[in-house]
């Protein structure tokens, strides 16, 4: 009886230990896992996504409402796909911009709503779309612009 | 009761007859429009006849002339104003297109102006149901090369301009930022009096 207790007790205690290291992976790693069913998917198409990054924010007013879940070529243009939250309404004439922490901070998506009764629903797309802003190029053109 | 196939064949002899094109056949593809609003724009900047400071009011007349047909104002009103439009009246609605079309034509106009030979490239043309997006290249004479988006939508069988993007900034964007951080700390009054004083 007392052996029995014993082994109880550290099989409690590993399974303990290994569903906080399972918590702990899933919070440092920003998986989702149970809340997959309260977002849905959208895409927007953008010209450049330059130092944009995936599992990065889609805000709106500077809300998290989203997440970046994958960027890929299509067509030479960059498809960013993102995972919106079930209770965000994004209209048809929403514009999605690549935008920057700060000066020098990570890029994320910023969404500004627009007037459209439509919304874009699971799977659709934004249309009007900003890639980031090109500081380099402004300055290229500064430095070099003699007029 | 004359059933509804006869009533579609008996419009489009009548059509036929008068020469008008019963469907939207000739109707011109997003990028023809562009080119050709481009082409057209250029060849009055470019009229010796119109050179000049003492003639710039009516260049700039002419350049309205031309571009107004192929703007939907309404729409790029709308979206410049973003998710506060659903909330403004009919009547407001009116005034705030009277007042933003007065904004941009001060503010655009005056820069067709500075035209110095650059060249138009056309890129490719995105489209989404009833909207495109026509991109292309501009090269100034000194060799820059800057990339103008000029987003389109078609309601009424023509597709109109609502939005250019130049190097990645849209002009709408860029206005309805700025509308928007007005309305969320001050009013619609505010906002409209700020446009009329610089319009």
């Amino acid at each position: 009886m007392k052996k029995f207790d014993i082994e109880l007790s550290v099989g409690l205690f590993i399974s303990v230990g290994l569903l906080c290291i399972v918590y702990t992976s899933i919070q440092l790693g920003q998986v989702d896992i149970f809340n997959q069913k309260n977002y849905y998917p959208i895409k927007a198409i953008f010209s450049s996504v330059t130092g944009l990054k995936k599992d990065t924010n889609v805000e709106i007013a500077g809300v998290k409402v989203g997440t970046i879940k994958n960027i890929e070529l299509e067509n030479y243009q960059a498809t960013v796909s993102m995972s919106i939250r079930k209770n965000i309404e994004i209209q048809e004439d929403a514009i999605a911009s690549i935008r920057t922490k700060g000066l020098l901070g990570e890029k994320y998506i910023a969404i500004t709503p627009g007037a459209s009764d439509d919304l874009i629903g699971s799977n659709g797309t934004i249309f009007d779309t900003e890639p980031p802003f090109d500081l380099e190029g402004v300055i290229k053109h500064f430095v070099v612009d003699d007029e | 009761m004359i059933p509804i196939k006869h009533i579609t064949s008996l419009a489009l002899i009548i059509n036929l007859l008068m020469g008008i094109p019963a469907f939207s056949q000739t109707e011109k593809k997003p990028d023809e429009i562009i080119l050709a609003v481009v082409e057209d724009g250029i060849e009055i900047l470019q009229d010796p006849t119109l050179a000049g400071a003492k003639n710039l009011i009516e260049r700039q007349a002419r350049i309205w002339q031309l571009l107004e047909p192929h703007f939907n104002l309404e729409e790029m009103s709308k979206r410049a104003l973003g998710h506060h439009w659903r909330q403004r009246t009919p009547e407001e609605r009116k005034e705030f297109i009277t007042a933003f079309t007065s904004t941009l034509k001060r503010v655009y106009l005056g820069k067709t102006d500075t035209y110095r030979g650059e060249r138009v490239d056309y890129i490719r043309t995105m489209m989404k149901g009833n909207r495109s997006k026509v991109q292309t290249y501009v090269y100034t004479a000194n060799g820059d090369k800057f990339s103008i988006d000029f987003s389109l939508i078609n309601n009424t069988n023509t597709w109109k301009i609502y939005d250019v993007t130049i190097e990645g900034v849209s002009i709408i964007g860029n206005y309805r930022s700025q509308f928007n951080s007005i309305l969320n700390r001050s009013s619609f009054e505010k906002l409209m009096t700020d446009l009329r004083k610089k319009g």
